[in-house]
């Protein structure tokens, strides 16, 4: 066995160390609990000169980003520009015709330093995609909209194709899209493996965003799903290991060609012992918290709809929402509204950023009232310090509550979450045995000390390994 | 006429998604008249099943058009949520966030401006909106009453201002109906002083339904017959079927 230390190059999109958030406190907890690997850090950002969120552990050994929107100069030529337009533009009728094309032509024919921002729009090859492209999909709007909107999807891909990888052992993507494309580009140049983690399902999420965006166009918006569905795709294939968080996603990634057995579930864990030392105490009133930013996606409305007939029925009841205000200012202003209306002002606090184990000390009942959510570590928080939770039906949710619907509620349904709220409180002896269940499960199957030490194996074997050849 | 021979070859021309699209490619050239009258004539409900998501899609991507179609999109998506299919579930929670998200952009934006300078128009509009989008969600929702107190609060304020023109003030006695408050909805209608004018009597068989005292909704909407043609469609409709149910 090689005692060299392994060097991970782990690929990011839109996150550490730039921006804060779940996969990014992940990646840096990945990072710190592993002071056995070198890391080399390659982010992928929208834009230039973005401060650092993170102080990096010392075991990052190099970090370089990646600008999507800036035009690199190339310093290289294709050996042969004739044969590599013909690659894309074969890869192109794979796409159209629904398969994912050999993608290891394309990165053999594009050396590294390479940009083939002009080739791609400026050879009669370049442009026959263009136009044809045009012809199927916008030929009834202008074709400079349709020109525009090809080159930039195109520019930011010809950007990473063209980057040349860090030297690594493993290259590890915390994403299909562009991450997982640079990932695959890394792979096919230098032959390490490629370990990929999916947190959520890349392509679902921008398709969500996309629909949300109504400045893009009908066409325009099918090319862009149909990119990410594309970048997924190929990462799927190409990718040596395939993490998902849970099941329902590895299946989601299997349905997209992800080869099963390359496929795992690694689920995220939780410094059990951190929550696990919570002193409960019992608080005059019944007190129901929801953990988490004041934003839509949380759908704070729904708690606050839920609290005013958990009121009605439990006048002692008490309402905590913990977690940052001030990420989208109009929808807490709204929120704040609603409180009033609602007259529950007396028993309904905002905390802003606290301490939660603080209010998992006296919490009665967990909510999460999420629309979309992946693996909600907070379930596993209030698993540990012993609080039953209720949620929507959302992400990993059903699985970590047992799929007992007595706990679960589709999203947007106050009356149902009420319900459950109700449940809880008539019942507290089975709600004491089910704590203790639960704290068990939490102890057992989310220890984060566990998932490192997987992901650990994982990067050692496949520092051993050659990459499987596509 | 090439023939229905067309859609063999979909994936290799431009498929219209709507008949609109449809008609500008057969104007063009770009489609044959086949693909028009094939988009024009494969009209699907919204609402009926199985749901077209990508229908639902198009629909929510031409942005807010009306209360009408907005409103046939949240039932169509609440029934969605109870989706089996966690992916279908979740675009119609999306969905409906989008939804929400139009309109609470629209009142927040509309607050900013009338606290910098109250208008008339402005707050005719935001009474409007919230109206409107407490319509969406369905009778019996916390956040349905949340956004009728807020309408009519602001109509209270625009009353303060500028004074109700007849439009808000019949948007008043609608919302204390929507509300459940049949008697000051009365006497809001009496304050009114719209006499037996069609709207007027149009309000009072409202509030006589939310009443349950369906014999004067009938008496109500006798009275209205004369002047059933100044009403909107959907109201015409439901006189002439109380007239019916009165036959």
């Amino acid at each position: 066995m090689n005692s060299r230390r392994p060097r991970v190059c782990l690929i990011l999109e839109g996150s550490y160390p730039h921006i804060t958030g779940g996969v990014s406190s992940w990646a840096h907890q990945l990072i710190s609990a592993l002071p056995e690997v070198d890391f080399v850090l390659y982010s992928i950002s929208p834009k230039e000169n973005q401060p650092l969120h993170y102080k990096l552990p010392e075991n990052v050994v190099e970090h370089r980003d990646m600008v999507l929107s800036t035009k690199m100069k190339s310093r290289k030529k294709p050996l042969d520009r004739e044969m590599m337009l013909q690659e894309i533009s074969r890869m192109h009728e794979a796409f159209q015709a629904g398969s994912t094309p050999d993608f290891s032509r394309i990165v053999e024919e594009m050396p590294a330093d390479y940009f083939a921002y002009r080739d791609a729009v400026t050879s009669d090859v370049g442009w026959e995609l263009i136009s044809r492209s045009n012809q199927i999909n916008n030929p009834i709007y202008p074709f400079s909209d349709y020109y525009w909107a090809w080159k930039s999807g195109h520019d930011m891909i010809f950007t990473v194709i063209g980057a040349r990888p860090p030297q690594a052992d493993v290259y590890h993507a915390v994403s299909t899209g562009y991450a997982g494309l640079a990932a695959v580009v890394a792979k096919l140049r230098t032959g390490r493996p490629y370990l990929l983690t999916e947190h959520g399902l890349y392509h679902k999420e921008r398709e969500m965003e996309i629909r949300r965006v109504r400045f893009i166009r009908g066409y325009q918006r099918d090319m862009w799903i149909r990119t990410y569905n594309q970048l997924s795709k190929l990462s799927y294939r190409y990718a040596d290991r395939i993490i998902s968080l849970f099941e329902y996603n590895r299946r989601v990634q299997i349905e997209m060609g992800a080869p099963e057995d390359r496929t795992q579930v690694i689920a995220n864990g939780i410094d059990v012992e951190f929550y696990a030392s919570v002193k409960r105490e019992h608080r005059e009133g019944f007190h129901v918290g929801l953990v988490g930013r004041v934003v839509p996606i949380k759908d704070v409305k729904t708690f606050i709809a839920m609290s005013r007939i958990v009121k009605d029925r439990l006048p002692e009841a008490e309402f905590h929402v913990i977690g940052p205000t001030d990420e989208d200012s109009a929808y807490f202003e709204d929120c704040r509204t609603m409180v009033r209306s609602f007259r529950l002002t007396d028993c309904f606090h905002f905390t802003g950023r606290a301490d939660v184990r603080d209010y998992y000390s006296f919490l009665d009942v967990l909510l999460l009232t999420s629309v979309r959510e992946a693996q909600p570590l907070v379930i596993l928080e209030a698993y540990c310090a012993r609080i039953p939770v209720v949620s929507t039906r959302v992400g990993n949710v059903p699985e970590l509550l047992d799929y007992d619907d007595r706990f679960l509620a589709a999203s947007k349904d106050p009356e149902k979450l009420a319900e459950a709220v109700f449940y809880v409180h008539d019942h507290p002896d089975e709600m004491a045995r089910l704590v203790e269940k639960n704290g068990e499960k939490a102890r057992r199957f989310y220890d984060r000390r566990d998932v490192f030490r997987r992901y650990l194996e994982l990067y050692r074997r496949m520092a051993e390994e050659e990459s499987w050849q596509a | 006429m090439q023939g229905f021979s067309f859609f063999r070859d979909y994936s290799r021309r431009f498929r219209p998604k709507t008949s609109h699209a449809a008609l500008k490619a057969l104007e063009t050239g770009f489609a044959p008249a086949e693909s028009y009258m094939f988009m024009a004539t494969s009209v699907k409900p919204l609402a009926e099943e199985p749901i077209d998501l990508d229908a639902i899609e198009q629909t929510l991507g031409r942005g807010s058009k009306d209360i009408r179609t907005d409103l046939l999109l949240m039932r169509t998506l609440e029934r969605l949520l109870h989706s089996s299919e966690q992916e279908v579930a979740l675009f119609a929670a999306e969905s409906i966030n989008l939804i929400e998200g139009r309109y609470s952009t629209r009142i927040e934006k509309l607050k900013e401006r009338l606290n910098e300078s109250p208008s008339q128009p402005g707050l005719e509009e935001i009474a409007r909106l919230c109206q409107d989008l407490a319509t969406l969600y369905g009778p019996g929702s916390s956040l349905r009453a949340f956004y009728l107190h807020e309408s009519y609060s602001w109509l209270r304020t625009l009353e303060r201002e500028f004074g109700l023109g007849d439009a808000s003030h019949t948007r008043l006695v609608r919302v204390l109906v929507q509300l459940g408050l049949q008697d000051q909805a009365r006497s809001e209608l009496e304050r009114l002083g719209i006499g037996r004018s069609a709207e007027a009597l149009l309000l009072e068989a409202e509030i006589e339904f939310e009443r349950r005292n369906y014999v004067r909704v009938a008496e109500v909407c006798r009275e209205l017959e004369p002047q059933l043609d100044s009403l909107e469609s959907d109201a015409r409709q439901s006189v002439a079927y109380w007239l019916e149910q009165d036959e």
